[in-house]
C-alpha cells in the first residue's frame, strides 16, 4: 500500500491526498506523515547528498548554507523559509551551477518539489491556525515616534537621530527577532523622553505639550501669547461680513421669521450670531436717522432688495458693504475717547508700570464709548455730521438728546476695535507706538519691562458666545500660569524703578531686590508699597496718578496671590493628568501597584535638594517613557504556552500598532473597556474606521516603505543635483509619499489590489505634478494630494513608473536595468534572488562615460557569462523596459550622454516586450498571482509582526481566494488578516511549532 | 511663596541642556580614562608629566555698562606692568594678568544701545530684532558641548540679576540684554541667580543623581513585568534589565571616579576649598552674592564638576546699587556719569570681583602651579563708555596661562588695527583652540586673535 502511494506520490500529488483522505482524521494524518518521512529519507535525502552537500557541508560551506541541516522533515519545517529558497533555486536549475557536474536530472529536481509540496500541504494543515511564535519586543523607532505624537499630540519625533531598525526576513522592522536593547540605546532612550519632557506644559488642569521645547521664558511665553493670538484671529470680525449678511436677510423670501433667516445665515457665513442679530436689530429695527447710523441706513437702502442671483450683484453688494464699512471705520475714529499719557512726579519714568497701565485700562474699558466732548451742535470744533449740527441748533432738548443717543448707540455697536493685538509703548506718541508695536504680540507697552495687557472687551462682549467666553478667559489665565506673568512683571517693576527709572533709590528702598523671590511676598509688597507710595503722594498732588500707584500694588499683589493658589491646587490635578497619560501610554488601565508606585516616585523626586514639583514631574514623565509597559509590547507578552485568545485590550493594542503603527485612541480603548473587541463585526467596525483615520499613514508608511524598500529615500542621497537641478528636498519629500497617498486612495475606496500595478490615475501633489508634467490642475497648498485621472497620457498609473522607485533605483549619473529591474522581481513579485557575487565588474558611473556601447550593450555583455545570466536573465528585462525613464523618473527618449535608448526586452518566458506596457503586460498577464501571493504575505507577516512559518501558507491561500472572490477589493486582504485565528491568539514562543512537535 | 517660584528657578539649574550632556555621558567610554586623568583618581600625577596635563578651565566674569575710560589702563615699564586705578585690585596678580585693549563685536556696533550690545558679547552674532529671539551660540556654550560632556556640569551658568524679556525701545528684546550664555541661536541658558541652587547643582544634577532614580523605578517595573513572564519574553527583558544596569553601573563608576578626584585634590593639595552650602534665598547684600558665586565656581574648578563657567555680575540695564559705596545711584544710571568718582569705585569694585576669583584659584595647588594657572579667567564688559554707549571697543582682561597655552604679563593693544584683526570673536576662537577644541571658525572670525 504504501510503496503504491508513494509512487503515486511522486507522479501524482492529487492521487496522493485521495489514498489520505480514504482514512480518516488523525488516523490519516499519522499515517500520511509517516509516509511523507520515509519517502523524505529514501528519495530526497539522497538527492541532496548526491548534488549539494559536496560544497554545502563541512567547516566552510559554500554561501554559509549547510544542506546537511535537512537530515529530517521536521528540520525543513522549523527552516521553512531557507527550504523554500532550496526548492526554488533547486527548480530553476539554478542550484547546483551549471558548470558544476553532476547535475541532476529533471526528474529528480521534480521529485523534491513534488515532496516539498505534499509535506507542505500536510504540515500547514496539521498545524492550522497556530498563531506562531510571537514574543514582546520594543517599539521600533517608528512606532516610538507615532506614540508619542498621539501620545503628545506634538510630533516631536524623538528617534529621528537613532540608529536604524534592523529588519528581519521578511523585511520589516517590528518583529521581536530582530528588534533588540542595549545600553547605548537606553540612554538614547533616557534622552528621547527628556526631550518629551521639556515639551511639558503644566496648566492649571494638567499637562500639555507644546510644539516646541519651552524651558525658558520666552518659549513658554511663546506658545501662550500665540494660541490667543490665534484665537483673536479665528474670530469673525469684519464688519463688511456683517453688512453683507444683514443684506442677505432682508431679501429673504422665504417665509421664515427674521430670527431664524439671521440665525441661518450667520451660520453660513460662520458669523457671530449675537452680533449679527445686534448690526441687524441696530440698522433695521430702529429708526433714527442721526449720526453714522443714519448714514449707514441711507446707503444700505440703495441696495437692491431683489436678489438676481447674479455673481455681479453679489460682487457690487460685497464691494458697497466693503465701503460703509470703511465709512464706520472713519466715523468711529473720530469719536473714539481720548485719554491722556500719565507724566508721574519727578523721578518716575512715563514708562512706569502703573502709568501705563491706568491709561491701557482707560482705553480697554471705553471701546464702546462715544467721546463726550464735541457732541454739540454748539461746540466749535463738534463731532456731530453736518445735517446733525444743524439739526441739534433747530430741535428742543429731548430731541438733542436723541440725537446724542444716536451717536453713542453706535459708538456702542462698532466700537473702536474689537480686540487689541500688538502695542508699542503707552508713553510715546500714538503714531511711534503703532509703528513699533508691529509684532509685539499682546505686549502692555511698558518701557523695557516685559507684561501683557488683556483688551478685548468689544470682543468677548459683542462677538463671543459663552463657551468661547470661557475658553478666552481660560487662555489669558493659562498666559499668566504657565509662563508665570505676574511674578516676572513684578520683578521687573522693582528692576525698572530703580535701573531706568531713578524712582527708588532712597536708602528707604534699600531692601527690595527684583531678584529676590521674596520680594512677591504680600508683606513684601506692602512693604514696598508703603513706601512707594508715601513718595508718590510727597510728590504728585494728582489723584489720578496716586489712583494708578495705589491699583498697581493692589491687583499685582492679587494677582500674584492668585498665582500662588492656583499653581497650589494644580498641582495635584497635573499629577492626575500624568497618571491619565501613563494609562494611554501604557494601552491599558494602570494597576493600584502601578499608581502607588508612581506616586511614591514622585514624592522621592520631589524630596531631592534641586528638585521641586516640575522636575519631579518631568521624572516621572520620563521614567514612564521608558517603563516596558510603554516601551515594549506587553501585549504580545505570553504566559502560556498554549494558544490563547488575545484579551481586549490586547487586541486594541495589535489593531492599532498594524493599522496605525501607533497606539490605541481613546475611542478603541472604550471598545477594549466594554469587552467589545471580541465581537467580529466590532472589530471590522473599528477597522474601517481605523482605515479612514489619518493615522493610517503610518501603517502605510512602515508597510509600503518596508515591503518595496523604499523608507529611507526621504533622506536619500543618490541624486546629483547640479545634473538635475529640479531636484529638490521637496521633491524627493513628495516623492517617497507617493506610493503612500497612492495605496491610502485605493484602500479607502476599497479598490482593487491590482490597482497597485495598473490604473489611469495618480496621486499626486503639486512638486509631483510639475515634475511629471502635469497641467491644468490646480492645489490649494502644497500640501494637498489629489486624484488625476489619464494618468497614462503621462506614461503613470500604478506603482510600476512611480519617480521613487526609478529613482532610488538609479545610481546618480545613470539609469541602471539590474537595479530597477532587480527591485520589480525581488521586492515587487517576491522572487528570491542571491546576492551578486563578489567580483562583478563595474560600470561607469555617468552616461556620459559610456564611451560606444550603450547600457544596455554592456548588459548584454554581462549575460553573456553564464554564472552572470542565472540571476540576470530574471530581472533585466523588467529594468530594461523601464530604460524610457531618466535617473529621476522623467519620461526621455536619450540618455544623458545623447544617445537613444531602445525599450525593449527579451523577457524571462522568451517572449519579446516594448517599454512600460509592455512590462505591465507582463507581470499582469504572466506574473499577477506571484505579486498577490507576494502582497499578501508581506501584509501578514507586517500585521503579525514575525517572519511567516509553514502553517501561515493556509492564511495567505485564503486571503487569495477571499480577494478572488470578493473582487479584488482591497480592504478584504486586510479583514482576512484581522479575523484569522493568527491574529486574534497568541502562544508563548519558547516553543515553537516543531519543539511542541516533539513534546507531543 | 518660596516653594511655588521655584518652578522656573529649579528649571534654570536644571537645563535641558546639562541633562542631555549628562546623558550624552552615558554614551561615550573617554571620560572614564579622562576624568582619572584631571582628577588623578588612581594615581596622583606627577608634577612635571606632561603626559597627564591638568585640565583647562574657562571662565568669564561679565560686568554691564562701561567702565571709568580713564582709570582703565595698563602699561609695559620696564618689563613691569603699571596698571590703571579701576585695576588696582589685579596688582598683586599682574604677572599672570593679560589686559588687552580695542577688541570688539562689529554685529553689537550701529545697532542701537544696550540689548543689541550685549546678546552677542559672547558670540559675535547678529541679532534680531522684535519678538522672536535670534542670535548666536556664546563661545562657553561652545567649549562645553566640546569638552564639557564628559563633566558631571559640562558648564555652569550663573547671574547675581535675574533676566527680563520685555522690549527695549531698539525693538530689541531684553533678554539680549539679560544673557550673556546662548546655548543655540534661539534659547538663552537659564541661568542660576541663587547661590544655594547653584552650589545644588555641582552635586545633584541629571546626568546622575536623578537618571539614576529614573532608572531604579524602571527597573522595578520591569521586574514586575518579568515575573509574569513566559522565557522567550523573559529574555528580552532581561535584555532591557541588563542594558539599565549598565547604564546605572556607569552613573555609579562617573559619580566614584569624582569622588576620587576630589578626595585626591584633598590628600594632594593640602588647598582643598572648603564651601558650606550657601543659605536658602537671595543674599541681602550684593558683596555677599557676588562672593559666594565666585566661591561656587572656584569649587567647581578645583573639584573638576565643570570647566567651563559663565557668571553675569550685572545686567546690562543693572539695577544693582551700590550703598557700600557710597553711590546714590543704581548700576545703570551711575554709568551715565562715567567719568565720576562713583563710577571710578565701581569699576574697581567689579575688578576685585575678578581678583577675588582669581586669587581663589591662585590659591588652589594644582601640580607645579595653580588651578589659576590651568585655567583663563575671562572679564569683559559690553561698552568702553556707558555714556556714549560705545562698543567700539570693549574692556577686556584675561587672568591665568591655561596650561602654558597663553603667555601672561602682557598688555596687548588692538585698538589701532583694521577690524578683521581685532574681533572679540577672534580671541575667542584662540581660546577655543589652546583649549582643545576643533573649530577653524568661530561666530564672525575665520582668524585666530594675531600675536596673542
Amino acid at each position: 500500500m504504501k510503496k503504491i502511494v508513494l509512487a503515486l506520490g511522486c507522479r501524482l500529488g492529487i492521487a496522493f491526498g485521495m489514498a489520505i483522505w480514504l482514512a480518516s482524521g488523525l488516523e490519516a494524518q499519522e499515517i500520511e506523515r509517516g509516509v511523507l518521512n520515509e519517502q523524505f529519507q529514501a528519495e530526497v535525502r539522497p538527492l541532496l547528498s548526491k548534488y549539494c552537500e559536496s560544497c554545502h557541508s563541512g567547516d566552510s560551506p559554500e554561501a554559509k548554507f549547510d544542506t546537511t541541516q535537512f537530515s529530517e522533515p521536521l528540520a525543513i519545517a522549523s527552516a521553512w523559509g531557507p527550504w523554500q529558497t532550496v526548492l526554488e533555486r533547486i527548480s530553476a536549475s539554478e542550484m547546483p551551477p551549471v558548470d558544476e557536474s553532476p547535475q541532476p536530472t529533471d526528474a529528480e529536481r521534480e521529485v523534491i518539489a513534488t515532496w516539498t509540496e505534499l509535506f507542505r500541504q500536510s504540515e500547514a494543515e496539521r498545524l492550522r491556525d497556530d498563531p506562531g511564535p510571537v514574543s514582546t519586543r520594543r517599539l521600533n523607532n517608528a512606532e516610538f515616534n507615532y506614540s508619542i505624537r498621539d501620545l503628545t499630540g506634538v510630533d516631536i519625533r524623538p528617534t529621528q537621530s537613532f540608529p536604524i531598525d534592523p529588519a528581519n526576513e521578511a523585511g520589516f522592522d517590528n518583529s521581536a527577532e530582530s528588534l533588540t536593547i542595549s545600553p547605548a540605546l537606553v540612554a538614547k532612550y533616557l534622552d528621547a523622553a527628556r526631550l518629551v519632557a521639556d515639551h511639558m506644559l503644566l496648566t492649571p488642569d494638567g499637562i500639555r505639550f507644546a510644539p516646541f521645547p519651552v524651558v525658558t521664558d520666552t518659549d513658554r511665553d511663546k506658545y501662550c501669547v500665540q494660541r490667543i493670538v490665534d484665537f483673536y484671529e479665528r474670530q469673525p470680525t469684519q464688519l463688511e461680513d456683517y453688512l453683507e449678511a444683514c443684506w442677505q436677510v432682508t431679501t429673504c423670501r422665504d417665509g421664515n421669521s427674521t430670527e431664524q433667516t439671521l440665525g441661518r445665515i450667520a451660520d453660513e457665513m460662520k458669523l457671530s450670531p449675537s452680533y449679527l442679530e445686534l448690526v441687524y436689530e441696530t440698522l433695521y429695527s430702529s429708526e433714527t436717522t442721526y449720526g453714522p447710523l443714519g448714514q449707514i441706513r441711507k446707503r444700505l437702502e440703495t441696495l437692491s432688495r431683489e436678489v438676481d442671483g447674479s455673481v455681479e450683484q453679489r460682487r457690487a453688494v460685497r464691494s458697497e458693504c466693503a465701503e460703509i464699512a470703511k465709512y464706520i471705520q472713519a466715523a468711529r475714529k473720530k469719536l473714539q475717547p481720548e485719554f491722556p499719557i500719565l507724566s508721574g512726579p519727578a523721578g518716575m519714568n512715563g514708562g512706569s508700570q502703573s502709568l501705563v497701565l491706568w491709561r491701557n485700562r482707560q482705553m480697554a474699558t471705553h471701546r464702546r464709548s462715544c467721546r463726550t466732548e464735541g457732541l454739540s451742535g454748539d461746540a466749535k470744533d463738534s463731532l456731530l455730521e453736518a445735517d446733525d449740527i444743524v439739526a441739534f441748533r433747530r430741535v428742543d432738548d429731548v430731541e438733542r438728546k436723541k440725537i446724542i443717543q444716536a451717536y453713542e448707540r453706535f459708538c456702542s455697536v462698532f466700537p473702536d476695535a474689537f480686540y487689541i493685538k500688538e502695542r508699542g509703548r503707552g508713553h510715546i506718541d500714538a503714531r511711534d507706538a503703532i509703528r513699533e508695536g508691529k509684532g509685539r504680540l499682546l505686549s502692555a507697552g511698558f518701557h523695557s519691562m516685559m507684561g501683557y495687557f488683556r483688551d478685548d472687551q468689544p470682543l468677548y462682549e459683542l462677538v463671543l458666545s459663552p463657551p468661547q467666553q470661557a475658553e478666552l478667559d481660560r487662555l489669558w489665565n493659562e498666559l499668566d500660569f504657565i509662563a508665570q506673568v505676574p511674578l516676572r512683571q513684578y520683578s521687573g517693576f522693582i528692576w525698572f524703578e530703580r535701573a531706568e527709572s531713578s524712582f527708588i533709590n532712597e536708602e528707604a528702598f534699600h531692601f527690595v531686590r527684583a531678584e529676590d523671590r521674596a520680594a512677591a511676598s504680600e508683606a513684601m509688597i506692602e512693604r514696598f508699597a508703603g513706601v512707594y507710595l508715601e513718595k508718590v503722594r510727597k510728590h504728585t498732588d494728582s489723584p489720578v496718578i496716586i489712583e494708578a500707584a495705589e491699583n498697581y500694588f493692589h491687583d499685582m499683589n492679587a494677582k500674584i496671590r492668585h498665582l500662588e493658589s492656583q499653581l497650589e491646587d494644580a498641582q495635584l490635578k497635573q499629577f492626575e493628568s500624568l497618571m491619565e497619560f501613563a494609562e494611554r501610554a501604557y494601552r491599558r488601565p494602570l494597576t493600584g501597584e502601578e499608581r502607588t508606585a508612581l506616586r511614591s516616585f514622585y514624592d522621592e523626586v520631589k524630596s531631592f535638594p534641586t528638585a521641586d514639583h516640575r522636575s519631579a514631574m518631568e521624572d516621572t514623565l520620563i521614567s514612564i517613557i521608558v517603563s516596558p509597559s510603554q516601551l515594549y509590547r506587553w501585549d504580545l507578552q505570553c504566559n502560556e504556552q498554549q494558544a490563547h485568545a488575545l484579551k481586549p485590550y490586547e487586541l486594541a493594542s495589535r489593531l492599532s500598532y498594524f493599522l496605525w503603527a501607533s497606539l490605541p485612541d481613546d475611542a478603541l480603548m472604550a471598545e477594549a473597556a466594554k469587552g467589545q473587541l471580541s465581537n467580529q463585526q466590532a472589530v471590522s467596525q473599528q477597522v474601517s474606521r481605523m482605515i479612514e483615520d489619518e493615522r493610517v499613514h503610518g501603517m502605510a508608511r512602515e508597510f509600503l516603505g518596508n515591503w518595496l524598500d523604499f523608507r529611507r529615500f526621504e533622506t536619500h542621497n543618490g541624486v546629483d543635483r547640479n545634473e538635475f537641478a529640479d531636484f529638490d528636498d521637496e521633491l524627493r519629500q513628495a516623492m517617497a509619499d507617493e506610493p503612500i497617498e497612492y495605496f491610502l486612495e485605493v484602500l479607502r475606496r476599497n479598490g482593487r489590489l491590482a490597482e497597485l500595478l495598473e490604473s489611469d490615475h495618480m496621486v499626486i501633489n503639486q512638486a509631483l505634478a510639475l515634475h511629471y508634467g502635469v497641467a491644468n490642475v490646480e492645489f490649494e497648498t502644497d500640501a494637498q494630494w489629489k486624484r488625476v485621472d489619464g494618468a497614462s497620457d503621462y506614461q503613470r498609473g500604478g506603482l510600476l513608473s512611480m519617480g521613487v522607485f526609478l529613482t532610488q533605483n538609479s545610481p546618480g549619473l545613470r539609469t541602471s536595468p539590474v537595479k530597477r529591474g532587480y527591485w520589480v522581481v525581488r521586492k515587487l513579485l517576491g522572487e528570491k534572488i542571491p546576492p551578486p557575487p563578489p567580483n562583478v565588474p563595474e560600470l561607469p558611473s555617468s552616461e556620459h562615460q559610456l564611451g560606444d556601447l550603450t547600457l544596455r550593450e554592456l548588459l548584454a555583455q554581462h549575460r553573456e557569462h553564464p554564472s552572470c545570466a542565472a540571476c540576470h536573465d530574471r530581472f533585466d528585462a523588467a529594468g530594461l523596459l523601464l530604460e524610457g525613464f531618466d535617473p529621476i523618473g522623467r519620461p526621455r527618449t536619450n540618455d544623458l550622454g545623447g544617445r537613444l535608448v531602445a525599450t525593449d526586452a527579451i523577457l524571462p518566458n522568451g517572449s519579446e516586450a516594448e517599454g512600460l506596457a509592455g512590462l505591465k503586460n507582463y507581470i499582469l498577464t504572466q506574473r499577477a498571482d506571484d505579486f498577490r501571493r507576494h502582497f499578501c504575505q508581506s501584509l501578514l507577516s507586517f500585521a503579525l509582526g514575525r517572519t511567516l512559518i509553514l502553517p501561515d501558507d493556509l492564511l495567505v491561500d485564503d486571503m487569495l481566494m477571499q480577494l478572488k472572490q470578493n473582487d479584488d477589493r482591497l480592504q478584504v486582504a486586510f479583514e482576512v488578516i484581522v479575523q484569522s485565528q493568527q491574529f486574534r491568539n497568541k502562544r508563548g514562543a519558547a516553543t515553537s511549532s516543531v519543539e511542541r512537535n516533539h513534546a507531543e | 511663596m518660596q516653594n511655588k517660584t521655584r518652578i522656573t528657578k529649579a528649571r534654570a539649574a536644571l537645563s535641558r541642556r546639562e541633562w542631555l550632556r549628562g546623558a550624552g555621558v552615558l554614551m561615550g567610554l573617554p571620560w572614564l580614562e579622562s576624568m582619572a586623568v584631571w582628577g588623578h583618581a588612581e594615581e596622583p600625577a606627577k608634577a612635571n608629566d606632561t603626559l597627564h596635563p591638568f585640565p583647562q578651565r574657562f571662565a568669564v566674569m561679565f560686568m554691564a555698562c562701561g567702565v571709568h575710560p580713564e582709570h582703565w589702563w595698563a602699561k609695559e615699564k620696564e618689563g613691569e606692568m603699571e596698571l590703571g586705578r579701576c585695576l588696582q585690585p589685579l596688582d598683586p596678580l599682574k604677572h599672570k594678568l593679560n589686559v588687552i585693549h580695542g577688541l570688539f563685536n562689529k554685529n553689537a556696533t550701529g545697532v542701537g544701545i544696550h540689548p543689541g550690545q550685549t546678546g552677542n558679547i559672547l558670540s559675535g552674532a547678529a541679532l534680531q530684532k522684535g519678538a522672536e529671539l535670534r542670535g548666536g551660540i556664546s563661545v562657553d556654550q561652545a567649549m562645553a558641548n566640546a569638552i564639557g560632556q564628559e563633566d558631571i556640569v559640562p558648564s555652569l551658568v550663573l547671574g547675581c540679576e535675574q533676566p527680563t524679556t520685555g522690549y527695549h525701545e531698539t525693538n530689541f528684546s531684553m533678554a539680549y540684554s539679560s544673557h550673556i550664555s546662548w546655548q543655540n541661536a534661539t534659547s538663552p541658558v537659564p541661568m542660576e541667580v541663587y547661590p544655594s541652587l547653584a552650589f545644588d547643582s555641582l552635586f545633584e544634577n541629571r546626568g546622575t543623581q536623578r537618571n539614576k532614580s529614573i532608572l531604579d523605578r524602571v527597573m522595578e517595573d520591569a521586574e514586575r513585568v518579568r515575573r509574569q513572564a513566559s522565557a522567550s519574553d523573559q529574555a528580552k527583558l532581561e535584555e532591557y534589565l541588563t542594558s539599565i544596569r549598565e547604564v546605572e553601573k556607569r552613573i555609579e563608576r562617573q559619580r566614584s571616579s569624582v569622588e576620587s578626584a576630589r578626595e585626591a585634590v584633598v590628600q594632594d593639595g593640602k588647598s582643598l576649598f572648603k564651601m558650606e552650602r550657601p543659605e536658602n534665598g537671595l543674599p541681602e547684600d550684593i558683596r555677599e552674592h557676588m562672593r559666594l558665586m565666585c566661591d561656587i565656581i572656584a569649587l567647581a574648578f578645583q573639584s573638576n564638576r565643570t570647566r567651563v563657567a559663565s557668571l553675569l555680575l550685572c545686567r546690562d540695564i543693572s539695577g544693582l546699587f551700590y550703598p557700600f559705596l557710597h553711590v546714590g545711584k543704581p548700576h545703570h544710571l551711575a554709568s551715565h556719569d562715567e567719568m565720576s568718582d562713583e563710577w571710578e569705585r565701581v569699576t574697581t569694585y567689579y575688578c576685585s570681583q575678578v581678583a577675588y576669583l582669581a586669587q581663589k584659584l591662585d590659591s588652589m595647588n594644582e601640580g607645579d602651579g595653580t588651578v589659576l594657572d590651568h585655567s583663563c579667567l575671562m572679564f569683559v564688559n559690553n561698552m568702553w563708555s556707558g555714556s556714549k554707549h560705545d562698543s567700539t571697543k570693549v574692556p577686556l582682561l584675561t587672568l591665568g596661562g591655561l596650561d602654558r597655552k597663553l603667555a601672561t604679563g602682557r598688555v596687548l593693544d588692538y585698538s589701532d588695527r583694521a577690524e578683521e584683526e581685532r574681533k572679540l570673536c577672534s580671541l575667542y576662537l584662540s581660546l577655543m583652540q589652546r583649549m582643545g577644541v576643533d573649530a577653524t571658525t568661530f561666530g564672525d572670525a575665520e582668524e585666530p586673535l594675531v600675536e596673542l
